[in-house]
């Protein structure tokens, strides 16, 4: 499993208690003074591709990474006489994303054909919504942050001008020893969702937060598998920088950024160099580019683009789609070939940024955690089912800390969580009791996957983990420690004086040494008390 | 132009027509209609081994003239199919009434594990992978196909001139065409090298050249039959249909053929059509009207006194004749070919050399496949209605062509909705001209194209309509009239054509080929 939107979690340290966090300071990225002069403006199209068991308008598989040419139905390949029948259940998922972004749906939505010639794309034409698209004017509220800083973050909504249904094209791989070009028509014919945004973001981060935020709300969906390195959703990104005050720039379109880390590269690069070009006098060409992610530039692409007239024309060899709530459909039209919307619309999840609100003005809990709890499958869900009477921030670092750091080790899919909530609401019960100390927090989690039968508090009492509870024998211990490490109980002595940070360490170095003999059964706390007793005997 | 070369090399104009018409027997039977045949087998009074081989005889005799067959199913693979009945009816077990009958396909459809050329050479080499709706319906009824029918390129023309296969010629006369573009269909059945045959029309591919050749043409409401698996021209337009000797013969093929097919989404969901059990009932009380404001100055003065003639035959028989008035009808030729132009530039954007068909071996790049291929593989006729298409669909001309002519284009379907809620047939002559000769209007499309204007009003409408022969012009060559009927109104349509036909053949002597 790769997320791209991974966040790369430190485990937070062991004995946290003894370590001031490090306290870090940011520095507003800095930008070049000259570029304050600059306003860019960038609009999304991103097209993703629709989960389906087939293609959008014949029955040909879509599995990803078929061998070449296996998933080709005669209609998919442009046989003569061939023609299209719309595959409803792709309809009904645009219809589910529609809603969830905010939009509205077109009762009456149609299909165009969009022509060029190209080696992989069979009939001439793609099939797509150029003039009644599915739905127009969304909205969708997103979380701008950046992983790097954490502080920084802000809510921004941005206008969904349309979403359409329409055919991916196939593709062609180029054979450069042999000087020739091979086609793959197993992609040709899926179904795409196009979501076209309006000129509503500013620079890469938004952009790339936005683009963010919908693979997570597709992947809620379950109508897009979001996965940007299999080509599953692209993005193309236009983009154009004036000044204040002065009309829109000529813009160019960067096309097929595959991750959403291109997305936010691309764009910053693509701004910075179109006002580079301006303000050496240069002109900006309204082209076609593309995104190198090794040397992170942008390049023109040659530039058949140019210029191109796609001569759109209504799909003569398919019917208009109808949409009817079950209540308002009209007398005299059979149900079967019209798409009744209420079902369809009936347990649309929540979208991603209601789900970081929620638990932010619940729980009181910082963003990035919000964000790893609602980005991790599965997560929020385990959350939500035991947070009732718990302590929510302690909850969550448990989760994210000790938890996830488990599953993720075993590859564990909470999605489909092998263990019951109520055993993981165990052991961080047991946590937060202090009936086993945090050192043994892992080694229970582990064993809980092991044996997903027994209850964790059965695991620790067959494995011996609890806390040993009696003092005398958690002094004994503590003595025998000071009997072994005179020298540290010498630095003890010496710090004292000093700084914090002087008493501390020989403190830290006497208490690990206990835990280790102690097999890590004890509060180091209840050890710290003990230890600064006896020393204060000395 | 074209005419010189047929396969095989055959001269043609050294060969006098008159000399195959030798044998009595097989004349009859190739001047049969099926259903009559089918009788007399059943009756056993003849075999189907017997019309079959007579077919063939009569398609080896007439082929090296008329050239209406591009590929032809050889005559033993036929001989065969034919026993087959035989044994069936032998056996006593039911023969469907078209079973073993050898019938024409045009070769715009795709039948399994046949060449598909629709004319082109575009398409060298492609052999059907897969079955048409149509075709696989009459296969479903035993039908014998005894091979694929010339025509226009891609179905655009009047005459049958434009094939990379060579013209087809008229049996009627062989140095004039036998119209367009189901020529081939129409040439055959009247010859008599199939008993019937199925065609496609987009704006009178099927009527025009029935009328031509004196035979039954029939093109259902648009939905009536499917289009699977029929190579495209104008998707909003093509329709299958068959060309027969008689009425009856086209009421059960089209029977057969017709229908609801989930594989093309604009096929009306229609039962099973009953187009047959009313076929005899008469015209009693049927309101026939007449287009007042349709100009027939521009017929051919033998035409017009035949149109006239056969209204008239109407109103003796006690039927109403009804005056309509079509608004913009003086449209109908424009907005025809801006929309069926501009589909037919989409729908040929296909045929570029990658996947199947003629490939340019000059071609080196990508460009170049795209570009000699159809450069090479497509005819003069079909380049001028592609450029024709790309002009109108292009950006700043959309609104001002495709969208206008579409406007219209509705406005014609609410009309003729209006005038069949008051009449019942509708009359018009099929062509405003004779049968022609080859090579005659060749050099001047517009001219061909301004023929279809009593055929285009139909398919833009997306009514059903049919062309019955009427007789025949002082050069004995064939005239016919044209029925439309409402919107999925078939069956009036036929029965009404059926009683026309009955009628035209007591006022017009039958002539023999």
């Amino acid at each position: 499993m790769v997320y791209s939107n991974r966040i790369s979690l430190r485990r937070l340290c062991r004995l946290s208690f003894l370590v001031s966090r490090h306290n870090r300071h940011y520095s507003n990225l800095s930008y070049n003074p000259r570029e304050q002069e600059w306003r860019s403006v960038v609009g999304l199209e991103i097209h993703a591709q629709i989960q389906s068991e087939s293609k959008l308008f014949s029955g040909a598989s879509t599995k990803y990474a078929g061998s070449t040419n296996t998933q080709v139905s005669i209609f998919d390949a442009a046989i003569p006489g061939t023609l299209p029948v719309l595959n409803r259940h792709i309809v009904e998922a645009g219809i589910r994303t529609a809603a969830a972004l905010g939009c509205k749906l077109s009762q009456m939505s149609k299909f165009d054909r969009k022509h060029y010639f190209y080696a992989d794309l069979p009939a001439g034409y793609q099939i797509t919504q150029q003039r009644h698209p599915l739905a127009r004017n969304g909205k969708v509220k997103y979380l701008v942050y950046n992983t790097d800083n954490w502080n920084k973050y802000s809510w921004k909504t941005a206008s969904i001008i349309q979403l359409q249904l329409e055919q991916d094209s196939g593709k062609s791989l180029h054979d450069a020893d042999q000087n020739r070009s091979l086609i793959d028509l197993n992609r040709a014919g899926v179904g795409l969702m196009e979501i076209v945004t309006a000129p509503d973001f500013t620079d890469g981060e938004e952009a790339s937060s936005f683009v963010r935020e919908l693979v997570l709300m597709l992947r809620r969906l379950e109508t897009c598998s979001g996965r940007m390195e299999e080509g599953a959703l692209r993005v193309d990104a236009n983009i154009s920088v004036h000044r204040p005050g002065e009309p829109l720039g000529v813009r160019t379109e960067v096309k097929n950024l595959n991750s959403v880390k291109s997305v936010g590269r691309a764009i910053d690069y693509e701004i910075k160099r179109q006002i580079g070009e301006l303000e050496s006098g240069r002109e900006i060409v309204n082209e076609t580019r593309s995104f190198d992610a090794q040397s992170g530039q942008t390049i023109a692409m040659r530039d058949k683009e140019k210029l191109q007239d796609y001569r759109f024309m209504p799909e003569p060899n398919l019917l208009p789609v109808f949409l009817y709530d079950s209540k308002s459909v009209p007398m005299g039209v059979d149900p079967a070939n019209v798409i009744i919307t209420d079902h369809l619309l009936q347990g649309l999840p929540s979208s991603p940024s209601k789900s970081y609100e929620r638990i932010h003005d619940d729980h009181k809990i910082s963003i990035r955690n919000c964000v790893i709890l609602v980005n991790e499958d599965g997560l929020l869900k385990i959350f939500d089912e035991i947070v009732e009477r718990r302590d929510a921030k302690a909850l969550i670092n448990f989760l994210i800390a000790d938890f996830l750091g488990v599953a993720h080790a075993r590859d564990i899919n909470l999605l489909q969580c092998p263990v019951p909530f109520r055993h993981i609401a165990e052991v961080f019960d047991m946590k937060t009791n202090r009936y086993i100390s945090n050192d043994n927090v892992t080694q229970v989690l582990e064993l809980m996957f092991d044996f997903p039968n027994k209850t964790p508090g059965e695991i620790v009492k067959e494995k011996e983990l609890e806390n040993i509870q009696d003092l005398e024998v958690l002094q004994a211990e503590c003595e025998k420690t000071l009997l072994k490490h005179p020298n540290v109980v010498q630095r003890w002595k010496v710090g004292q004086q000093k700084e914090k940070k002087g008493r501390q360490d020989p403190m830290l170095k006497l208490v690990n040494t206990t835990m280790t003999a102690l097999n890590n059964r004890a509060n180091p706390l209840v050890l710290i008390s003990i230890f600064e007793k006896l020393l204060s005997k000395k | 132009m074209v005419a010189e070369t047929v396969p095989g090399g055959v001269k043609k104009k050294s060969i006098d027509f008159t000399v195959f018409i030798i044998f009595m027997k097989s004349e009859d039977i190739i001047l049969s209609p099926i259903h009559v045949l089918d009788a007399q087998r059943k009756a056993g009074n003849i075999k189907t081994r017997d019309i079959v081989s007579a077919v063939m005889n009569r398609r080896r005799a007439t082929e090296p003239v008329l050239n209406a067959y591009i590929h032809q199913i050889p005559d033993e693979v036929c001989l065969e199919q034919a026993d087959c009945a035989d044994d069936k009816l032998r056996r006593g077990e039911p023969v469907h009434i078209l079973e073993g009958m050898p019938i024409g396909v045009k070769d715009i459809f795709n039948v399994i594990g046949t060449p598909l050329t629709c004319a082109s050479k575009i398409l060298t080499g492609y052999v059907s992978p897969y079955e048409s709706t149509v075709t696989s319906r009459l296969k479903d009824a035993g039908y014998l196909m005894t091979g694929k029918l010339n025509m226009d390129e891609f179905a655009m023309g009047s005459s049958t001139e434009n094939s990379a296969y060579g013209a087809v010629r008229n049996p009627w006369d062989t140095d004039r065409v036998p119209g367009g573009s189901s020529g081939g269909s129409a040439a055959a059945v009247a010859a008599g090298s199939c008993l019937a045959a199925l065609g496609t029309d987009t704006g009178g591919s099927i009527r025009q050249p029935a009328m031509f050749t004196g035979t039954f043409g029939i093109k259902p409401t648009y939905g009536f039959c499917s289009r699977y698996g029929m190579s495209a021209f104008a998707s909003s337009f093509d329709q299958a249909g068959p060309i027969t000797k008689d009425v009856e013969d086209s009421a059960v093929i089209l029977q057969q053929i017709g229908g609801f097919d989930e594989r093309d989404s604009t096929s009306l969901n229609i039962g099973k059509p009953d187009l047959v059990s009313g076929l005899k009932q008469g015209i009693e009380g049927m309101r026939v009207g007449v287009i007042q404001n349709l100009d027939l100055s521009v017929c051919d003065e033998e035409i017009r006194q035949n149109f006239e003639q056969s209204v008239d035959l109407f109103r003796k028989n006690g039927c109403q004749i009804v005056s309509v008035n079509i608004e913009h009808i003086q449209h109908s030729i424009a907005v025809y070919y801006i929309i069926a132009c501009s589909e037919a530039s989409s729908n040929l954007g296909r045929y570029d050399g990658i996947r199947y068909g003629h490939r340019s071996p000059a071609a080196a790049k990508i460009g170049d496949v795209f570009r000699l291929s159809r450069d090479e593989g497509f005819g003069n006729e079909v380049k001028l209605r592609i450029l024709l298409g790309t002009f109108a669909l292009s950006s700043g001309y959309y609104d001002a062509y495709y969208s206008k002519a579409k406007k219209i284009q509705s406005m014609y379907r609410r009309q003729f909705q209006q005038i069949f809620s008051d009449i019942d047939i509708l009359l018009t002559p099929v062509s405003p001209v004779r049968p022609f000769k080859l090579n005659e209007k060749m050099d001047d499309p517009l001219q061909m194209y301004l023929a279809d204007v009593f055929t285009v009003i139909v398919n833009l409408a997306g009514i059903p309509a049919a062309s019955v022969p009427s007789g025949f012009s002082a050069q004995k060559l064939p005239l016919g009239i044209q029925l439309m009927a409402g919107h999925l109104k078939e069956a009036d349509l036929l029965r009404t054509a059926y009683w026309f036909e009955k009628q035209a053949a007591l006022e017009y002597p039958p002539q023999k080929i």
